[in-house]
């Protein structure tokens, strides 16, 4: 598969991963394996003393490019943060930018994600925000510095693939840096739409992490997401409304 | 003294306390920990030499599942 520039790294995998919601955390690796992700994200807590949470940094190889995430931040300030105390910890220069302060459907914060972006990209991080599907928010994301934007295919860890398909489109089409489509994809086929639209990469966690095998599911997307961008630079055919015959017609057996 | 540990107050029974010590009294496996202490990371290499302060803001984070 063609590359994937990410600010300025190289990436040979189109598929993104996310650490939540496993079962057991020793899926990641074998999933990581199977699925060919490159990047993976994980988030940032305080530590429960009564119970606290492993070091999820244990259970990721080394050479998988990490992606801490912002989440549990409401406000642009909380977001800045967070990345900061991540960088500090040595987990690289990326970071995803994800602001909510809507729990029922958990959709970011446009606004909010603008002016963290903006800050984090001039402090050198490679900005990665996750953000609601919007042209304009995207166009903005750009300007302030994001080295990719990442629209939700629909509400996180819903499944329910890409119902923002039609900005998508849109958001594809007119931004330059990589468009990566997070949250919502809830099977492989839904990664592989996104990747024939254009996107240059999907971000799958839930799918993975909650299906009955997903090392086997990471494979799935894996596969999907290669077939999708294959047919992507491929250049599908045109659809038609009519049947437009694939053998010749011309036949010989009611000619007169 | 009076601190504050992850935004709870906590009462600990000296002053000036190595902080270290603190947290291996608490008794939990530390791999993995981010400390900061008014907002400064404290890197792993100086917790035998940081001492705890009355009215210290300690904030105790790790990195966990998310997506």
């Amino acid at each position: 598969m063609d590359k994937l520039i990410i600010g300025t790294h190289e990436f040979s995998s189109r598929l993104l991963t996310g650490t939540g919601k496993f079962s057991d955390k020793k899926f990641i690796a074998p999933m990581l394996e199977a699925s060919k992700s490159e990047m993976i994200t994980m988030a940032l807590r305080r530590v429960d003393f009564l119970m606290p949470n492993e070091n999820i940094l244990n259970f990721i190889p080394k050479d998988i490019t990490l992606l801490p995430n912002t989440s549990g931040a409401r406000t642009a300030q909380e977001a800045i943060k967070i990345a900061r105390i991540a960088r500090a910890s040595g987990c690289g220069d990326f970071i995803k930018i994800e602001i909510i302060n809507d729990m029922k459907y958990l959709m970011p914060d446009n606004e909010e994600t603008i002016k963290a972006t903006k800050i984090l990209a001039q402090e050198g991080f490679i900005v990665m925000p996750y953000m609601m599907a919007d042209l304009v928010s995207a166009k903005k994301l750009e300007e302030a510095g994001a080295a990719a934007v990442m629209p939700l295919g629909s509400p996180i860890g819903s499944n329910n693939g890409l119902q923002t398909k039609p900005i998508l489109e849109m958001i594809i089409e007119h931004i330059k840096v990589p468009v990566i489509v997070d949250a919502g994809i809830g099977k492989p086929s839904h990664a592989a739409e996104a990747m024939e639209m254009g996107a240059d990469a999907v971000l799958v966690n839930t799918a993975i992490a909650t299906s009955f095998d997903p090392v086997k599911m990471g494979r799935a997307f894996s596969l999907a997401v290669e077939a999708g961008r294959e047919a992507y630079l491929a250049q599908m055919a045109k659809q038609s409304k009519y049947a437009n015959a694939s053998s010749p017609l011309t036949g010989f057996l009611h000619e007169n | 003294m009076q601190v504050v540990v992850n935004g709870k107050e906590e009462s600990l029974d000296n002053d000036n306390i190595i902080l270290s010590t603190w947290l291996k009294d608490k008794n939990i496996d530390t791999n993995g920990f981010i400390v900061m202490i008014n907002d400064e990371i404290i890197k792993q290499e100086s917790w035998q030499s940081v001492v705890i302060k009355p009215s210290d803001i300690i904030e105790i984070l790790n990195f966990v599942s998310g997506g």
